[in-house]
């Protein structure tokens, strides 16, 4: 069997999802976005809020193509709304009225989630139509005009039940900015992120993105091992089997300290992850091909290699045979 | 149910519009009787009503046991050559309710026909006395041809017999007419190719007539003296030669044009005992000749029934948009046989074939085939199916579409034309390397892709450009996985789905209906798949 260069596969992994490659339909993202929160600027005003903002992957860069997301934020002052679920429900209620009374937003939906509105809508993204998602995020600043200052905001637990919240909490303080900024310049943590949420998507994993990325930042905090792709996540998937379990170990949202995300995720989900790392780890080792299965390339944007213009041999999609019949 | 005389004549002299009611009695176990229908101030309409059944007010075999005759209105609509009236009264369950509805459908009558003078806009055919023999009938299908015959031509009819059918003790022997030869030219029917090369073929003889044959233009005449005036000299005299030359001519065609310029055939057959001609020995310019002359001898007519495209259906069919395209089916199992035969059915005209598999038995409880022609081709079987169904489909098969796929992936140039040979593809193989290599191809062709789950719980259609990837996201993302319930059969084939034919051909007719409107412009094209929610068929477009 023909010896696998990790670096190499690696990097045609990143490369086949990138974003650019589907610029098309996240244009489509954006667009539907953009129509979103001027029609929320709109309706609420400056006198009620701050400039919405954009966050999820695609903002922080951390995106793949075959998985990922766009939020965007309304910062509320802290006047506009007596409680925080009556921002979200008014939130709720407006956009639910927008889709209503609109006859662009005919093939759209609204669904609660737990501190976001999920929003999706049917539309026609290069010649076919599909599903695309905005998570709208409604948030409101701690106190009176402090938004401008800190970028600290409070936002409404829908349900607390879920996650790794405690479950009496129905809101979270948080900083956008400060999370997405934590990330910023990090170019080497993106590309192991990238890695993982590829694993994580082709695998159908159960684990929170935002746990991984915390994660990937802190192993990589003063890494001096050699930088080549193979080496650098070889030595986060090491580190996260390591400290996946650790009582000791914290993972601190940058935007609220008090919130430590692997505290908050339970002794199942902890072990569940650090034996995930370990397999992964293990299993690449053991075998060259396990990294195609791991990590497989998305066949839609092959890197053309210079030779042969060979293509990698993972499979175009294609229905499964044991489902469709004639 | 008995009948009561006594009521039924108080409950004629009861109706305002019966100005007198005679009982004429009984004669034959039918009773008459006499009834008036004022129609201007001094005249009244009189009919004969006769009960010619007592057992019961019912209809058997559609006629009525009420029956109105007048044989001086033969002239009129709807009257037969009996003089009866023909009515089609509705179903009736008493004798008051049954004498009800034919006096009041006789009154229709009266008042539309006779005193408004009204004609139908539609042409009805020649009643035509029919006769057969003591264990045989004769019945012949003819079209329209791609020329008409002259009035006053005569020449040859070609016509061939399809399977011989039988109905009450009578074989009934079935033909169809091909070809028409005059003068050396040649006319065809409308018919199908593989109709029109049939062996073996019979030869009849034929006179294009100068009018129609019939008495008030309705009633075939029955006597071959009455057509006289409607053929020529020559005409007569080429039927004479040929008929009495020496060659079996078993039947003459007599050709006449509707009033819309349509052609009808009355087709007699001629006894060999008695000359229906004769030469007439006559001085002509102090010449004797011999003028050629018809006989009054009975015409022994046979069925002969106009049987052209817009007849054969003219109850239903897709629109022109869809039955005059090309039309390619790939892969011929329970879908893409019940889309073949569906769209046969449906007046299609070109219809390309593409299947590398044969027929098992096991495939004939939910597809088209038949069991009694044991293991065949797919397209062998489903091509002579077509063609039994419809006389106007084109079958062929097209044996290069099984390696297109192939054809694509070596990177081979005639792709795009290969698919342009057709207008519309229903790809009903799913076989998903042939669906990703037309993908691939750009074409002027509008592909449909046909495919159903398990228990056809869910057809999925989806229309090119894009197919893959719908129906991959389909069946990965929507169509839920099943419980495993599959068919194994012996050996080592992969399992097949399970499913009825009942369960395929529900949704595939579903689709059908909707997949003709999108081809036909008369909907947007949208993939869609069908799927049975809440005990009806929802179609979910996307």
């Amino acid at each position: 069997m023909e010896e696998i260069n990790k670096n190499e596969y690696l990097d045609e992994v990143l490369y086949s999802h990138k974003m650019c490659h589907i610029e098309k339909r996240t244009d489509k993202y954006k667009e539907i976005a953009k129509d979103l929160r001027d029609a929320v600027m709109e309706h609420y005003g400056n006198k009620k809020m701050y400039p919405t903002f954009l966050s999820g992957s695609i903002a922080k860069h951390t995106a793949v193509n075959t998985k990922f997301d766009i939020d965007f934020v309304i910062p509320f002052r802290r006047d506009s709304f007596d409680t925080l679920e009556a921002m979200y429900e008014d939130v709720h209620t407006f956009l639910k009225t927008l889709i209503k009374d609109n006859e662009k937003y005919r093939a759209a939906n609204l669904k609660k989630q737990t501190v976001s509105i999920g929003f999706t809508i049917l539309t026609e993204v290069e010649g076919s139509y599909e599903e695309i998602s905005i998570d709208v995020v409604p948030g409101r600043e701690l106190k009176q005009d402090d938004y401008g200052e800190t970028r600290d905001l409070n936002l409404y637990f829908c349900n607390p039940d879920w996650g790794f919240l405690a479950k009496d909490s129905t809101y979270q303080k948080t900083n956008i900015q400060k999370q997405s900024d934590t990330i910023c310049g990090k170019e080497n943590e993106r590309k192991i992120i990238r890695l993982l949420k590829v694993w994580k998507k082709a695998n159908n994993k159960d684990i929170k993105s935002f746990a991984l990325e915390l994660f990937v930042i802190k192993a990589m905090d003063g890494y001096d091992g050699a930088k080549d792709l193979w080496s650098m996540l070889k030595h986060v998937l090491q580190y996260i089997a390591e400290h996946a379990t650790d009582k000791s170990c914290h993972l601190l949202d940058p935007g609220n300290s008090n919130n430590d995300v692997l505290e908050k995720m339970d002794d199942v989900k902890r072990s569940y992850l650090q034996r995930e790392m370990k397999n992964l780890v293990e299993g690449i080792e053991r075998n060259d091909w396990y990294i195609k299965q791991a990590f497989p390339v998305n066949q839609k944007f092959p890197k053309v290699k210079d030779s042969y213009g060979m293509r990698p041999g993972n499979q175009v999609p294609l229905p499964p045979t044991n489902k469709h019949f004639g | 149910m008995a009948i009561d005389k006594a009521h039924i004549l108080d409950m004629l002299r009861s109706f305002p519009f019966i100005s007198e009611v005679i009982d004429k009695g009984e004669n034959n176990q039918c009773w008459t009787i006499a009834i008036a229908f004022p129609v201007k101030e001094d005249e009244s309409l009189w009919f004969d009503m006769k009960l010619i059944s007592y057992v019961s007010p019912m209809k058997q075999r559609g006629s009525s046991p009420i029956k109105f005759v007048n044989k001086d209105l033969m002239a009129y609509p709807h009257i037969m050559d009996d003089g009866g009236l023909c009515l089609h009264t509705p179903d009736q369950i008493t004798w008051d309710d049954r004498v009800h509805a034919e006096i009041e459908a006789l009154h229709e009558w009266i008042e539309k026909y006779y005193v408004r003078e009204e004609k139908d806009a539609h042409y009805d055919d020649l009643v035509v006395e029919h006769v057969a023999t003591k264990d045989s009938m004769m019945q012949f299908y003819f079209t329209q041809l791609d020329a008409m015959p002259p009035v006053g031509s005569y020449g040859e009819v070609l016509f061939t017999n399809l399977s011989k059918g039988t109905s009450d003790g009578y074989t009934i022997n079935n033909f169809i007419v091909q070809c028409v030869s005059w003068g050396g030219k040649k006319a065809y029917g409308e018919w199908s190719k593989d109709y029109l090369a049939m062996e073996p073929r019979y030869k009849g003889l034929y006179v294009m007539l100068s009018g129609n044959p019939a008495r008030y233009n309705k009633f075939a005449y029955t006597q071959y003296d009455e057509l006289s005036e409607l053929c020529t000299d020559d005409q007569l005299s080429y039927l004479y030669k040929k008929l009495y030359g020496g060659d079996k001519y078993p039947f003459v065609f007599w050709g006449y044009k509707t009033p819309s310029g349509k052609l009808r055939w009355l087709v007699t057959c001629p006894s060999e005992d008695e000359h229906i001609i004769r030469g007439i020995k006559t001085r002509l310019n102090d010449k004797i000749v011999y003028v050629p002359e018809l006989q009054p001898i009975e015409m022994k007519c046979v069925y002969a029934d106009e049987c052209s495209y817009d007849n054969y259906f003219g109850r239903g069919r897709f629109l022109d948009e869809i039955v005059n395209k090309k039309i390619l089916i790939i892969g011929l199992g329970a879908l893409g046989s019940a889309v073949a035969t569906t769209l046969t059915r449906c007046g299609a005209r070109k219809i390309v074939l593409c299947d590398y598999d044969q027929k098992h038995p096991g495939n004939v409880c939910r597809s088209e085939y038949l069991f009694e022609t044991g293991r065949t081709k797919k397209t062998n079987e489903l091509k002579q199916i077509l063609s039994a169904i419809s006389p106007f489909v084109e079958v062929t098969e097209d044996t290069d579409m099984c390696n297109f796929k192939l054809h694509v992936s070596a990177g081979g140039k005639n792709a795009e034309s290969k698919l342009n040979e057709f207008d519309i593809i229903f790809d009903c193989s799913i076989d998903s390397e042939l669906m990703w290599a037309i993908d691939q191809v750009k074409t002027t062709a509008q592909i449909v892709n046909l495919s159903i789950s398990n228990k056809a719980n869910e057809l999925v259609c989806a229309f090119s450009p894009n197919i893959r990837e719908f129906v991959t996201r389909i069946y990965t993302k929507i169509i839920e996985e099943t419980d495993g319930d599959m068919y194994n059969p012996e050996g080592c084939w992969s399992p097949t789905f399970k499913a009825s034919y009942n369960d395929v051909q529900i949704v595939v007719q579903y689709a059908m209906r909707y997949i003709v409107r999108m081809l036909s412009g008369e909907m947007d094209i949208a993939n869609f798949i069908i799927k049975e929610q809440d005990e009806s068929l929802n179609l979910i477009r996307w």
